[in-house]
């Protein structure tokens, strides 16, 4: 399983510089290899920026960094184009979110025009300055950080924009052990600087077209509708799942199932992600918050209740 | 105190109660088959529990079991000692002969020292099983149960009392359960348990079930709700429905034997083998007394003669019997050693002459050919004598040319062996025609009442037997009501249809052939006891002369036939041109007719049964209920032996291997391992093997997974998948 190692190496790259958060890496590659992007919700300073440097390192990718501010524009984001006198016409300059690997650093910290300026860009895929279209150099990954929603000073994004990403992942604080192993790793040296590429961007290319071939069994279709209908269906859910959630977690289960060296989806997979995959993009009612349920205990009860096909049907 | 310690402790008690259930099993077999000796069986079975508590090697407790298997056989039976060479080759010539008697399923001939040891292998394979139960299995239900169920049955329905013995099973049983669980517990458990808690859980356990059962003992208890079903079963039965008048239809209980006085026949027989004789003689054979003439519708005896016709032998005199002995073969010779003092000799058939050293003389009585031993004018009994004899032959060709015809012509002195009661019912003579009516020769006919109680439904049973009341034809019950009993119904029911269809014939009384016991100078020693005791019937045939028949249903008597063969194969090869034509044809109209006749009667008789039987058939299909309710809730514990043969019939295909896997998520699901309906295979196999503590449910549901999600079937290995499989299934049926 050539695919497999590959995967691995990335992962492993990661892992000396991140320290006891191999799942989050793990969802972070899934992400990369389905053309995904990653929202990171987190406070400051627990590896973010860290992860995705080693990320495009791994892979001798482009990495681009964005801060977001209040008071950044949407042109900072996308490039502008300059006069220059010498040619007598304008040049354009591109901005930061045309690289391989962006990391748009606290994304809901900025006003909602800047953040639709990057998230329309991660969907096509392409941006367009002065009626100028330009394709964004594939691959094109973009992992967005935001504090969470209670901190001050913040403009949430609006539901339609989470649905760009992929996958809402949350870092959490290490484990003291782990933040010890952190310390004595930054001690003398800081490890990210030593890392070396693993693959190179025609490989990972490669590797995002073999993810679409990872078979996806109609029993494993019938699952993920049965489990995007509940979202839509269950109490405490006030706006449940789109079909694009639907292409998500299959797309991100073809993902996972290649990293695990599977040729084909399985319902582990799917409930592996389902959280990581639908948390952002359901909404609850406000009884749910009134219980004290979060939108992670809804959607593992409807895991629980939701019957795992084990058997082909019959009428096949 | 170690882990393996503690086991020690508990197997200890384990075994020790184990022998306690085991002897409780041994009791009744002993006391109700009169075997004895329970101390010696008691010895071995503490000899065999130790030797598996110790786990000895079977080098070691194979030949120090058969030694003392041998020991006690020779200790029983013979006075020598065990290591003398005579009692060694005793041994070897009891597995000589017992074995040839076993292979050619000659299942009386096997001596009772050989029974003996038979019953010792038997305990042998017992024990290994109940070693078996405890050691590996950890599970003793079923052999509690089942003891249970013994005792009870056997006090119910036999003599045995187990009144002590069903508290001391109870309460055992109770304790081994307890002592095998903390065993198992013991053996799950990482560690080892508290010496204390191991003391105290025993303890506390004991405790709890002696304090218990003598609780339950000693509290007041109600009646049974259900009254004593051994009268209601015996009313059940045919016999009894025949109870014109419904009071004492069976007499009292006589005691089997020889008797002199047969005016009242019928009622039940206790059995006794008492020994009456020992017999030395290379053929077996029937001993016959006498014989009696009269029939009175209720019993037999003695057409009265004015005097006694007798006539004297001298001993080693040639006998003139009526019936002649053979000629054509050589005279043979049996030595009789009587036990009991009788004072008549035991008359093989064909009988030539008696010799013997006592100082005695004959004297024959012609009319019922009982022959006397006299010294000095007065009947002596006497105790050992030689007879020697020569079986009589007959024709078979002769005898089939006997015709009803040749009745007419015969000796006046026969006339008294044609005799019947006025009161005999005509439904008898009825019977006697219908019988015969197929049947050409007088030879067939005879045979063919002969066969009647074999083919008819009737059963032979000697604690049944009616005795008629009233105006009731002995006769008449047996073969009309009752359709149970003994020899004496059979062999006077017969000698009444014959002489109705005009044969001469005449009721015997004396010994059927006995057991061999032992073996001397190469010839059977056949042991006659009073359980021998029989009666068979002579019939007369014109031309050829008397004749014995077996009408008894489990008895067999062979008279020596000469089946000319050669005249037989002539009429079989052409049938067509011999003038036996005639009579070849008819037959087999017979038999055709035998066949319809047979196919209603089965029904009618069907019906009959049904309808004497209800209460059978009630307590038949109840118990077959309760028997698959038992069934249905045990059948995790069958359904894997069912389960794991059929699916090996299956091919090594997908198809089987899905329908396998869902079957065993269905056990699992009965053994109390449900997935959930969220739960993933994979991760249910996980949760499975953890149960286990092994890897097959693994391998068996990403192979299935695979094949399902990935569709990939292709390099699925099969055979290991069934092993795991199987390996499952056994461990969920344990």
């Amino acid at each position: 399983m050539k695919e497999r190692a590959q995967i691995e190496a990335i992962i492993e790259n990661i892992e000396k510089v991140m320290i006891g958060k191999k799942n989050i890496a793990e969802l972070a590659v899934v992400a990369l290899l389905a053309q995904g992007h990653v929202l990171l919700e987190d406070v400051p300073g627990v590896g973010k920026t860290m992860m995705v440097r080693a990320l495009a390192k791994s892979i001798g990718a482009d990495f681009k960094r964005i801060q977001f501010t209040p008071d950044l524009l949407p042109s900072d984001v996308l490039g502008v184009s300059i006069y220059n006198p010498k040619e007598m016409e304008f040049e354009f300059r591109p901005g930061p979110i045309l690289g391989n690997i962006v990391l748009a650093d606290e994304i809901n910290r900025t006003s909602p025009k800047t953040q639709s300026a990057l998230l329309e860009g991660m969907e096509e895929a392409s941006v367009t300055i002065d009626g100028v279209t330009m394709p964004i150099p594939k691959p094109f990954f973009v992992m967005a950080t935001q504090n969470p929603i209670e901190h001050e000073g913040t403009y949430p994004l609006p539901e339609a924009q989470l649905d760009r990403f992929l996958l809402k992942l949350k870092m959490g604080y290490p484990h003291p052990s782990e933040e010890i192993e952190v310390l004595n790793r930054l001690e003398h040296a800081s490890p990210i600087d030593t890392l070396v590429p693993v693959i190179s961007l025609e490989e990972l290319i490669e590797l995002q077209k073999q993810v679409k071939q990872v078979k996806v069994d109609e029993t494993m279709k019938n699952y993920i509708v049965d489990l995007s209908n509940r979202t839509r269906q269950d109490t405490y859910i006030y706006l449940g799942v789109s079909p694009r959630a639907s292409i998500a977690l299959m797309r991100a289960s073809q993902g996972l199932a290649l990293l695990n060296g599977r040729e084909y989806v399985t319902p582990d997979d799917i409930q592996y992600l389902m959280p990581y995959v639908f948390g952002h993009r359901v909404i609850l009612r406000p009884e749910a918050r009134y219980d004290g349920i979060s939108s992670e205990e809804v959607l593992a009860r409807i895991v629980k209740r939701t019957p795992v096909p084990i058997k082909r049907k019959v009428s096949q | 105190m170690s882990k393996k310690t503690q086991q020690t402790i508990i197997s200890v008690f384990v075994y020790s109660f184990v022998l306690i259930l085991m002897m409780e099993w041994l009791k009744p077999v002993i006391e109700l088959t009169d075997t004895g000796h329970l101390n010696l069986f008691g010895w071995y079975l503490v000899i065999s529990f130790v030797f598996y508590l110790l786990k000895l090697k079977w080098v070691y407790v194979f030949p120090i079991k058969l030694v003392y298997i041998c020991w006690v056989i020779v200790n029983i039976y013979t006075d020598l000692s065990i290591l003398s060479v005579e009692s060694f080759k005793l041994i070897l010539e009891m597995f000589k002969e017992n074995i040839a008697s076993l292979i050619s399923q000659d299942w009386v001939q096997v001596t009772d020292p050989f029974r003996t040891f038979l019953f010792f292998i038997l305990l042998w394979m017992t024990t290994y099983l109940l070693n078996y139960w405890i050691r590996v299995r950890k599970n003793l239900m079923l052999f509690f149960l089942f003891t249970v169920l013994f005792i009870t049955i056997l006090d119910t329905f036999s003599p045995y009392s187990g009144e002590k013995s069903i508290v001391i099973v109870l309460t055992s049983g109770f304790i081994i359960l307890g002592l095998l669980y903390a065993q198992k517990m013991i053996h799950e458990q990482e560690g080892k348990l508290h010496g204390a808690f191991l003391i105290a859980g025993i303890g506390s356990l004991t405790g709890i079930v002696v304090i218990s059962s003598s609780l339950a003992y000693a509290l007041p208890k109600a009646g049974p709700s259900w009254p004593d079903p051994v009268p209601f079963l015996l009313s059940t039965s045919p016999n009894a429905a025949n109870g014109d008048d419904g009071k004492g239809v069976r007499g009292a209980t006589q005691k089997v034997g020889y008797g002199e006085n047969d005016e009242r026949l019928g009622g039940a027989f206790a059995s006794d083998d008492t020994p009456v004789f020992y017999a030395t003689t290379p053929t077996k054979q029937y001993w016959k007394i006498e014989t009696k003439d009269t029939y009175t519708s209720k019993g037999w005896i003695n057409s009265a003669p004015e005097t006694p016709v007798l006539r004297g032998y001298e001993l080693g005199e040639p006998i003139e019997s009526d019936i002649a002995p053979g000629t054509e073969d050589e005279s043979l010779k049996a030595s009789i050693y009587m036990s009991q003092a009788y004072s008549f000799i035991m008359q093989p058939y064909g009988i030539e002459q008696v010799d013997s050293m006592e100082p005695i003389y004959l004297s024959m009585n012609e009319r019922n050919q009982k022959l006397y031993t006299f010294n000095g004018g007065n009947e002596t009994p006497v105790g050992t004598y030689d007879v020697t004899y020569n079986e009589p032959l007959y024709s078979l060709k002769a005898l089939r040319e006997t015709v009803p015809a040749d009745l007419e012509g015969l000796p006046s002195e026969l006339d008294r062996y044609l005799q019947l009661p006025e009161t005999l019912p005509t439904r008898v003579k009825d019977l006697a025609t219908s019988i015969t009516s197929d049947s050409d020769s007088l030879y067939d006919k005879a045979k063919a009442i002969e066969r009647y109680f074999r083919l008819n439904g009737f059963s032979y049973n000697q604690d049944m037997a009616a005795v008629p009341e009233g105006d009731t034809d002995y006769v008449d019950q047996f073969l009309f009501d009752t359709k149970i009993g003994y020899c004496d119904n059979f062999s006077t029911s017969m000698v009444v249809l014959l002489r109705s269809k005009g044969i001469p014939a005449r009721w015997v009384k004396g010994f059927a052939s006995g057991e061999v016991v032992e073996r001397e100078n190469g010839l059977p020693v056949y042991e006659v006891t009073n359980n021998n005791a029989h009666s068979w019937v002579e019939a007369y045939f014109p031309g050829i002369g008397w004749m014995t028949f077996e009408p008894t249903i489990g008895f067999t008597n062979s008279v020596n036939l000469n089946y000319d063969i050669d005249t037989e194969k002539d009429q079989l090869e052409t049938p067509e041109s011999t003038p036996e034509k005639t009579t070849e044809k008819p037959k087999g109209e017979k038999e055709d007719k035998e066949v319809s006749i047979g196919f209603s009667e089965i029904m009618s008789n069907i019906a009959k049964w049904v309808n004497n039987n209800k209460a059978s058939i009630f307590w038949t299909i109840l118990g077959l209920a309760l028997l698959s309710m038992f069934a249905y809730h045990h059948r995790r514990k069958w359904l894997a032996k069912v389960l794991i043969p059929v699916n090996r019939m299956r091919k090594n295909d997908w198809d089987t291997f899905e329908k396998m896997y869902h079957q065993l998520l269905k056990q699992l699901d009965g053994y109390g391992m449900a997935r959930e309906q969220g739960q993933t295979l994979s991760a249910y196999a996980k949760y499975v093997d953890a149960g286990f503590g092994e890897t097959h449910m693994r391998k068996l549901t990403a192979a299935y997974e695979k094949g399902l999600y990935g569709n990939n079937r292709e390099g699925i290995d099969y055979v290991s998948m069934r092993e795991s499989w199987e390996n499952l299934i056994n461990q969920l049926s344990g």
